[in-house]
């Protein structure tokens, strides 16, 4: 199994695991031209990742500002970690939304509706 | 595009905008243009707004003009990739902001937008919220772009109703023209 590395650019974010830590963390703004094909290979790597045996993992965002095409590619993500949650895999999210703009606590809220996983809003001064 | 960035200000769904232009582009809608005019936009309105409102209309932007890179009928090939082509303006008027953006699309096109922007329209603050929701669950389980929740994100974060107008142009083409007000004060 290797760690995922996707550099960020203005309009995707960096995307790194640490399969040590048991870690997958998301920092940027996401408006890709075609979401879809942008986080196909994330998913790829949540659903190999979840093969192994006992694997638990943390997901950070820090994602400041995302489109409506991604936040169905961020619900899609959240489905996979909600059913791998559901076999019984540890699966913890934090969103970290700006202090300084409701807009990006509302937007991160709302994702987690109706989600059946562990999850925590985290603010941050600067994001 | 059949008009120039002179007449479409001159258009009456546009010329009965007091305000002055911050932003006016007519051509190529690709990505790297949606980027470039983006960080044009946010730079000006950071002079002035808090993040939080420099945000707000950056969203919209974003959703106005990846609609024309996407939708717009008069594509543009370029190293195997399809681009959409259309106008995208910035007013700033009295207590904020008004965004336009125009492009030509299809007949079929022109039944689909009439209906879902009247919609859209028809909702108040409450329902727009779980409309969003709603139909971003059901479209997350089908391969759709992404369509549809763009209106309703225009709507949601800008608190108003998105103002439209269709004109026939030929060969069963029109030109859509869709404006969003934000209001800063």
């Amino acid at each position: 199994m290797e760690n995922i590395t996707i550099e960020g650019t203005k309009y995707t974010p960096e995307i790194k695991s640490d399969i040590r830590k048991g870690e997958i963390k998301f920092y940027g703004s996401s408006y890709p031209e075609n979401a879809n094909e942008f986080y196909q290979p994330v998913y790829d790597w949540v659903e190999r990742y979840f093969d192994q045996k006992d694997a638990s993992l943390v997901v950070n965002f820090y994602i400041y500002y995302f489109n409506t095409s991604t936040s169905k590619c961020f619900m899609n993500l959240l489905e996979i970690l909600e059913n791998n949650h559901k076999k019984g895999k540890k699966v913890t999210v934090n969103w970290h939304y700006s202090e300084d703009d409701e807009d990006s606590l509302d937007s991160g809220e709302k994702l987690f509706m109706e989600m059946d996983i562990n999850f925590k809003l985290i603010p941050v001064n600067n994001i | 595009m059949q008009k120039t960035v002179d007449e479409l200000l001159q258009s009456a769904f546009i010329h009965d905008i007091k305000g002055n232009a911050i932003l006016a582009f007519n051509g190529v809608i690709s990505q790297d243009a949606i980027v470039g005019l983006g960080d044009v936009l946010r730079s000006e309105l950071h002079l002035t707004y808090p993040l939080s409102v420099v945000n707000k209309i950056f969203a919209i932007y974003i959703e106005m003009t990846q609609n024309i890179l996407h939708y717009s009928s008069e594509q543009v090939d370029c190293n195997g990739k399809s681009f959409g082509k259309g106008a995208v303006f910035v007013f700033e008027i009295m207590g904020g902001y008004e965004l336009v953006t125009v492009n030509v699309i299809s007949e079929k096109q022109h039944r689909y937008l009439e209906k879902k922007c009247n919609l859209i329209n028809s909702l108040n603050k409450e329902d727009i919220k779980e409309f969003y929701l709603k139909r971003r669950r059901k479209i997350a389980e089908t391969e759709s772009k992404g369509a549809g929740l763009g209106f309703i994100d225009i709507v949601r974060r800008s608190g108003n109703q998105v103002i439209f107008d269709f004109e026939p142009v030929d060969n069963d083409k029109f030109l859509f023209y869709l404006r969003s007000k934000i209001l800063t004060e």
